[in-house]
Parts: C-alpha cells; structure tokens; sequence
C-alpha cells in the first residue's frame, strides 16, 4: 500500500517536473534547476581511481551548465548500497540518485523505492540517448512498462582473465571454448605451483556454477519462474565439469571458499593460468600483477557445451535510477543524463578504459587505436552470439549465489556424488 | 548509620525514602541510557523475529514459525556445533597459552612488562583490521609472508583459510592471537595474590615445580582462571567480525558458526526474521553462560569472604 | 621454578614477541611498498623503493576526517560513561536504589545482547526520532555499549573505598558530592581508566555499529572508511596495510599511556562484579 502511495506522488511530482520542461526553452529550463542531489554510489568523492576522476569531471561539466544545482556524491561500500538504499527509503532518507547491481533491481522495484524514468527522462535523451545504449541491458530495467533504472558501463560480469605467457606454452592463444578442450587444456596447464584455472566459491553475488551452466546457453532460465533446473541434467554436466577440472589438477581441492578479491590477489602474484575474474577489474589486475607480466593478461568468454556458442553472462552490472522519494526530482533527472552524454561515455572510455555506454561512439577513431584494444576485446564480447542476461527476476535471488557456491565448494572438496550435492542445494534454496 | 537507626521509626522513614530517592535518581540516567540503547531494540528484534521480515519488509505475524523453521534446519545445528567446537578449542588454545605467558612475564620482571605491553598490541586492534592483516599475512603464494616462511623451508605455500582441514584452526589461532593477551593481565593479577610464601613452605616441604605448581598455583589461580574462561568463552561464541572476514563461514560451513549464520542471514540473505530469531536464540545461550559466570563467581567469593 | 632456564625463558618471550608483532611489522612494510612491489617473489621483507604513496592517498581521500570522527566519538562517548557509569555505581554502591535487583540484571543482561543482532532494530528506532546519520548517534550509541561495564567496574571499585575515609572528609566541611570526587575517584582511579580504557577500545574498535547507523562520508567512522579500499577494484593491500597501521596506532597508545592501570585495575578482579 505505502509503495503504491509513493509511487503515484512520485509520478505525480515527475509529470509536473516533466510538463515543466517541455514548456520552457531547453537552456531556460536547465538555469532554472536549483536544489542539492543526493548520489550514492560506491565511488568517492575524493577518490583516485579512473572512474573517480571521471565522475568527477562529469560533475563539474554539470555544475558548469547548472549552476543552480549541488551535487553531493555519498559513497557507500559497493556491496551494501542496495541495502543501506532500502533500508533508507523505507525510513523517508533515500538519496535522489542510486547505483545498484541489476540482480537486486527487481528486489528493490518491489519494495516502490525507484521512480519511473520514463516520466522523468526529457524527450531528448528517451529519442536520441536511449536507443543507442545497449539494448539488452537497458530492458532488463524495465519492469512492467515501467522504467526503473538506466545501465552503465556495459561489461561481462564474470569473465575468464588469463596469461597469454602461460597459455603460449601449449601453443595457444586463447583458452579453447568448448568445455571438452578446456578441461584438457586447463589441466595441462597446471604445473609445479602454478593451478591451471581458479574459481571463485565465496562470493554473495557471482556463482561460477551459473556460469559454466550458461554454456548452455538462454534455455537454462525458466522464462516463467526465472529459476534454473538445479538438478537437471544440464546442472549434472555442469558439475561434472567441475570435477573433472579437480580430477586433473586445474583446480586445487584446498582453494574452496576463495573469493574473487582472494583469486584476484592469487592471480597477481603469478599462481594461476586462468582464472575467473569480475571483468571490469581488468585495469586493476594489470596494475598489481607481479608474479607475471601484466601486458599478458587477456580477457575471453566462457567455454560453451557442444556445438554451442560461447557463453557471455551479463550480470551481475551496474545500473543507475532515481529514488522514488527524491527531493528534486528533476534536478537529479538532470544529473543522470548528464552521465550518459557523449563526453561522458568518452570520458568512462578514455580515462578509465570502459566500453562507452553509447554504442554510436564506437565508430570514432579512438576506438581503432592500439590504446583501445581492451575495449575491443570486451566490446567483441558483448557482440558474440552466445550473450544472455540473468533473468530479470529469480526468486530467491540473495540465497541463490551462495548456495550454489556452496554446491561448488562439495565438488570440488569432496567425493559426494553430484547427484547428491546437487539435491542438497535445490532443497536448501526451497525450489 | 548508627545514628540514623536511633532516630524515630517516622523520621527513619523520611531519611530512608530520601536515600532511596537520591539512589534512584543517581542510577536513572544510566538506566534509562542503557535501556533505550540495549534492551528496547533487543526487545523490538525479538518482536521482529516473530514476525516474516525479508529486506526491511514485514510480511505479517508468524508466531514461532522463524524458531521452528531454525530448529529443523539442519544447518543451524551444524552452526551451534561449529560454535563450540571454535569456542572450545579456542579457549583450550588461549587459557594455557595465556597462563604459560603470566608466569613466564612475572619471573621477567622488568622486561615482562615490556613484553606484556608488546602482547597486548594485538588485543588493541579492531577484529575487522586483525581480518584484513591476517588475510594478507596468509596469502597463499610464495609472495606472502606466511607463504615465503613455508617456503624458506622447502615447502609449497599452503591455501590455510581454504583448506577444509586447516581453516578452523588457522582461524582459531588468529582469534587466540588477537585476544589471549588480555587474558593474561588478569591472570598477572591472580598470580599476584598468591602469597610468596606458599612457594618457600612448598620448597622447604620439598616440593619440586611441577607439584608447587598443581598444588599451589592452580588451587589459588581458580578465581582468576573462572574469569578469564568465562570472559574469553562469551567472546569467542560471539566472534564474527573474523569470520566474515577470512573465511566467510567455508570452506563447505566448515566455519559456519552461529554467530556468522545470524550474520549471513539476516545481513546476506536479507531474512531479517529469521535473523532475529538466531539473535535470540544466542541471546539465551549468553544469557546461560553469564548465568554460570555469576554462580561459579558468586560461591567463589562467598568462599572468599 | 627450573623447568625453564632463564635463558630459554627469554627466547620464548622473543618468540612470542615476534609472533605479537610480526603481523603488525609485516604491514608497515606493506604499506611502504609501490602497489607493483606488494605481491613481488620473493617478498621483500624490507622495501627496496619505500613509498609514501599509500599514506598520501589516505589522505587525498579523506581518510584523516574519519580518523577525527572515530577520536571524537570515542572521548565523547569514554566521557559520557564513567560520568554516567561512576555515578550510577556510586549510588548502586552506597544507597537504597529502588528495584535494585532488577537495575542490577539491566545492566548485566545487556552484556549478553550479541551486538549483532541490535543493529536492525537500533537502525529502525534510531531513524523513527531522528537521529540516524547525525553526529550524536554514534557517541550516545557507544555509550551506551560501554555503560554497563563502566557501572559494574565503580560498583566494585568503590566498594574498596572505606566509607569512614568519605565520612571523615564530611566532617572536615565537604559536601558529600566533594567527598566523593576527591576521596572515593582517585581511590577508583585505576579502576576507571582501565574501564576507559577498556570502552575507548570497544569504540574505536567498533565497526558494524558505524557502518549502520550513519551514511553520510563526513560522518564515517575510521574503520569503515578502511573498507572503501577493499572496493569494486579488489583489494588495494598498500592502502588498507597504510590504513591498518594508522588505525592501530591511537588504541596502542592509549593503552600505553594507561597500562600501568589496565594491568592493575583487571589484575585485583574488576570484573568480578
């Protein structure tokens, strides 16, 4: 009842905001914005990492064309934003801007605490910007017509990060992509200290059970209930994948509950081929790697099953929305463009090597240079036939990760039968 | 006093309801401090764990539903097991280690207090950067502090925090690391209160170490041991700052105690009634290990006085 | 008394001193080290190319207005206890308080509330007067954490004051309020600053209470603005090594400053109750 009520103010409070708009000449209408916006994100304010320095450029381009508006950036740790953002709005002390993980999206839209955006968007960006962001992330925000959040950075979440030193010594240039191929090569890679392939098991919000599922490809997700056949036979392959991996020594049995951060740490220091790593952090493992030269470090899909695709994942990925108790409304609309504009999505590119949010911008020249060739390889990415997103709403979705990493961790550290593990986890998530 | 009970019946009434009212005035703001900031929300969680609350939302009454549903789990009473085991073996670790230390620090003399100082830094330190520094001394490569020690002595770097078979006992080690030394001090205070003279009249009896030690020593720390065992239990059963931090409850809930369930349910899986129902039920297991604290201490000193 | 010879007694305690502070030593070096150098084999004990880096991005990112907020808080809330604490000790001590009993299970009870399970609850009510995410919440909250320790250790200490010493003071013309402050305190003095000691630590230490109940950047505790560097990137080990030894250093020395009463106000039993 209370969501219901918020939302209808909400859309009441933007159609205004909107009406508003289209009435005054566009620079008026920009002058006339006054008023602070809240943001939270995981960004800091103060922070030196390349997107940091970017948002802070956008923000300053932003106060340059609304002088009238203050834009308070109020960083939170990543993991807890959708949260702490939940538990605020419920309390009446939302923030007007929000980043969140687009697994929680459907969470958080439940509980009425994000405004729709179509109402709020100017007819500018909804005609020109929208259309030319990635249309398969920007759906996955709309829930029942109703707009919920914008997607920024497009990336694979989850990744496959390996050295090009270590795979040349089988004479590849890549990690072969069907599992078959993989497996064998992962295996051989293994030598003296070094593990052929390691996998995250620890994490809250990424599972690589999910992921080597995905070499399935689409079907996996039940279009209806967003679940996945946990104990099909699809999962059964899927985990035997895993054991094999064990049986032939890419995968250690005493590495079980590492998380990404630990991979990522492990990675540096020169103790694995392959790993599966959070993508956008492909920048950062350059930068600490020390065990290995980080100018081999290339980034690769997911092994497919079969004669299938292989596997991109999309999710878990950053989205932006606008709280459906936002003071300003729209001064905070305002705000959120401004992220997408051209500038910005250069800047994002540029500075900090994202792949631009306006797919347009990929024609110009910057992109054929030498310095762009990580944004190439992710942008492929994103193109190849086997992507598929996570389901836009699975129940279950905070049990799910960690269950299933959980599973992993009984395949990879023990002798019970597949069957078995995988039995525990469908009756330990209720499906 | 002895004034005030030869005054009149009356006019000892009026003083004693004076007194009584400048006690309880004295003791109010404390109380009322205490009530609002402990005990109200504890009662408001205890409220919300009879109800279905998942991600800030209360889905309605359902009695003791998060209970039953707890107790069936069979995970939860994995978790309590998990919770001793780590409490127990922690202690079992930390009380001699800390006893061994008060006795060596007192035969020191000047430079057991220079040590006990150095002892102590770890205890000072916050759970969460204790985590932090320990996850970084452990990284299993050559790399790592901890790897490179194994290394220098020919062997491979070892995964301790993943590994099923050492990732309790690294973590119980750590837990031991960072808080034994407390332990210590108060044991520094028992080992003061035995009378040196003991020791002469044993020594002159010809009792050898071993045997002034069992017989002296021990008998006479048993007050000062009861605390340090009652203390250091509570904190261990409670322990999970370190947890989340180096093991996250792996590998395969082999660190998965009671207190990182209450976390990862209600902070992780957003069952937040679910959640409050743990904290109840670790609210009434403190509640019993204070209450064997207050008795054991309790006889102690009515056999003292 | 010869099991252990004072030599061997003195390498264990080397020993154990190693173990005590080569973490703590480990990190300083960490800290000290360019971000490409940290994860280098073999690890180089000492730096080769020191660095300041680490320290300098603390600082660029705020890191020292947390620090304040963390010492702010914690003095304030120490304060706030042994006032409140001595006072109510005191009374518990020497007067008639009514449902004694019941104040006295108050006050022990809440020692058994894992502090945990609090948050939710105390984030809900925080918010529903007005106080989450202000500067008062964190102090009045630590206060009341550390209260009932601060309670139960004057209770006991003051106990071992003689009431004729405070008597003797009323008859030379003090107000009882005057005898108290300067016969019964300094009597409980050691007793009092290991029990600030002892709460300074529990605040300054305190992290899941400040990560929940303030989100705004300016009024983040020092504990929390650490784990901005276990982020989106992964682990920035040279800025969390510099940001643990900076968080270590206030406790430890406030612990020195005060070890003489630590060590002598819990060794005589405080905590007996």
């Amino acid at each position: 009842m209370k969501s219901m009520i918020f939302d209808r103010r909400s859309v009441l409070r933007a159609s205004a905001a909107g009406l508003a708009l289209a009435a005054l000449p566009k620079q008026a209408a920009a002058q006339g914005l006054s008023g602070t916006v809240r943001v939270w994100t995981f960004l800091g304010a103060d922070g030196q990492s390349p997107r940091e320095v970017v948002l802070r450029e956008i923000i300053k381009r932003f106060k340059a064309t609304h002088p009238g508006v203050d834009v308070r950036i109020e960083a939170q740790p990543f993991q807890e934003l959708e949260v702490k953002f939940v538990a605020a709005s419920a309390q009446n002390r939302a923030p007007d801007v929000i980043w969140m993980r687009d697994t929680f999206l459907d969470l958080v839209q439940q509980r009425g605490a994000l405004a729709d955006l179509d109402a709020l968007l100017s007819d500018d960006f909804k005609t020109k910007v929208l259309p030319d962001l990635y249309p398969v992330f920007v759906e996955k925000s709309v829930f029942n017509k109703k707009r919920t959040s914008l997607p920024i950075w497009p990336s694979p979440a989850q990744a496959i990060f390996y050295r090009k030193d270590a795979l040349s010594e089988l004479g590849l240039d890549a990690p072969p992509l069907t599992w078959d191929a993989f497996i064998a090569a992962a295996g051989k890679l293994t030598k003296s200290e070094r593990l052929g392939f390691g996998l995250p098991t620890n994490d809250n919000s990424v599972s690589a059970f999910i992921n080597i599922l995905s070499g399935f490809g689409p079907s996996i997700f039940d279009a209806a209930t967003g679940q996945f056949n946990v104990t099909s036979a699809e999962a059964k392959e899927a985990a035997n994948v895993v054991r094999q991996l064990v049986a032939n020594g890419a995968l250690s049995p005493t590495l079980l509950n590492a998380m990404g951060d630990d991979i990522q740490d492990q990675f540096a220091s020169g103790r694995f081929a392959m790993v599966q790593a959070f993508a956008p952090r492909f920048q950062q493992y350059k930068q600490i790697a020390a065990g290995y030269s980080g100018k081999d470090l290339a980034v690769s899909a997911w092994p497919a099953f079969g004669t299938r695709p292989p596997a991109v994942l999309l999710g878990p990925y950053w989205t932006v929305g606008i709280s459906a108790k936002a003071a300003n409304p729209a001064a905070a609309t305002a705000f959120v463009e401004s992220l997408f504009s051209e500038e910005a999505s250069m800047a994002w590119a540029k500075t900090a090597g994202l792949v631009p949010d306006r797919r347009s911008l990929l024609q110009a020249p910057f992109f054929s240079t030498p310095e762009a060739s990580d944004i190439r390889a992710f942008t492929a990415l994103l193109a190849a036939p086997g992507v598929m997103t996570f389901p836009q709403r699975m129940p279950n979705i905070t049990k799910v990760f960690p269950v299933m990493n959980t599973a992993l961790q009984e395949l990879i550290g023990t002798k019970e039968s597949v069957g078995a593990v995988l039995e525990r986890a469908k009756s330990t998530l209720g499906w | 006093m002895h004034a005030i009970s030869l005054a009149k019946p009356r006019g000892l009434d009026v003083v004693a309801q004076r007194a009584r009212l400048t006690g309880s005035s004295l003791v109010a703001p404390a109380l009322l401090l205490v009530i609002a900031i402990n005990i109200l929300p504890a009662l408001y969680g205890f409220y919300l764990s009879l109800h279905k609350v998942f991600f800030f939302g209360n889905e309605g009454f359902v009695g003791l539903g998060n209970y039953v549903e707890l107790f069936r789990d069979p995970f939860a009473w994995q978790a309590i097991g998990r919770s001793l085991l780590f409490t127990f073996a922690a202690l079992a670790v930390a009380v001699p280690l800390a006893l061994l230390a008060a006795i060596g620090i007192r035969r020191l003399g000047r430079w057991g207090s220079v040590l006990l100082t150095v002892l102590l830094v770890p205890w000072a330190m916050s759970p969460i950067v204790v985590a932090l520094l320990w996850k970084w001394i452990l990284v299993p490569s050559p790399g790592g502090l901890v790897g490179a020690a194994f290394n220098a002595f020919g062997l491979p770097p070892q995964d301790l925090l993943t590994d099923p078979l050492l990732a309790m006992p690294t973590l119980i080690i750590v837990a031991v690391w960072r808080n034994f030394a407390f332990a210590t001090i108060i044991l520094i205070g028992g080992l003061g209160q035995i009378p040196r003279d003991l020791y002469k009249a044993a020594a002159v009896d010809g009792l050898g170490a071993w045997e002034s030690f069992s017989k002296i020593t021990l008998p006479l720390l048993a007050p000062s041991l009861l605390i340090v065992i009652s203390m250091l239990t509570i904190s261990y059963f409670n322990e999970v700052q370190l947890i989340i931090g180096l093991t996250g409850g792996g590998p395969i809930r082999q660190t998965n105690t009671l207190a990182y369930l209450l976390y990862h349910t209600g902070f992780v899986e957003l069952d937040q009634g679910r959640g409050n129902a743990i904290a109840a039920v670790m609210f009434l297991i403190n509640m019993g290990l204070i209450a064997i604290y207050i008795r054991i201490l309790g006889k102690q000193s009515g056999a003292a006085a | 008394m010869k099991i252990l010879s004072r030599a061997s007694l003195l390498i264990a305690c080397l020993l154990a001193g190693i173990i005590a502070l080569g973490p703590i030593l480990w990190a300083a070096s960490t800290s000290l080290k360019p971000t490409n150098r940290i994860f280098a084999v073999p690890p180089e004990i000492l730096p080769q190319n020191p660095t300041l880096e680490h320290y300098a991005k603390l600082l660029a990112e705020g890191v020292h207005w947390a620090f304040l907020n963390s010492s702010a808080y914690a003095v304030v809330a120490v304060l706030v206890a042994l006032i409140l604490g001595a006072t109510a000790g005191y009374a518990l001590m020497r007067y008639p308080v009514a449902g004694k009993p019941a104040v006295l299970l108050v006050f022990m009870g809440t020692m058994a509330v894992p502090g945990f399970a609090v948050l939710l609850p105390t984030q809900m009510l925080a918010t529903s007067i007005g106080l989450h995410d202000t500067w008062s919440i964190l102090p009045i909250l630590y206060a009341g954490h550390i209260l009932p320790f601060a309670v139960w250790v004057s209770r006991s200490h003051f106990a071992t004051v003689p009431r004729e010493l405070e008597q003797a003071a009323e008859m030379d013309g003090y107000s009882r309020a005057e005898a108290v402050w300067k016969i019964v305190i300094p009597g409980a003095k050691p007793a009092l600053l290991a029990a600030a000691t002892f709460g300074f630590l529990h605040c300054w230490n305190d992290y899941v209470t400040g990560s929940t109940m303030v989100d705004s950047p300016e009024l983040r505790t020092l504990q929390v603005a650490l784990i901005f560097f276990q982020g989106f990137h992964g682990r920035d080990w040279g800025s969390l090594m510099a940001g643990v030894i900076i968080a270590t250093i206030p406790p430890v020395v406030v612990f020195l400053l005060f070890r003489k009463f630590l060590i002598g106000g819990f060794a005589d039993g405080s905590v007996k109750g």
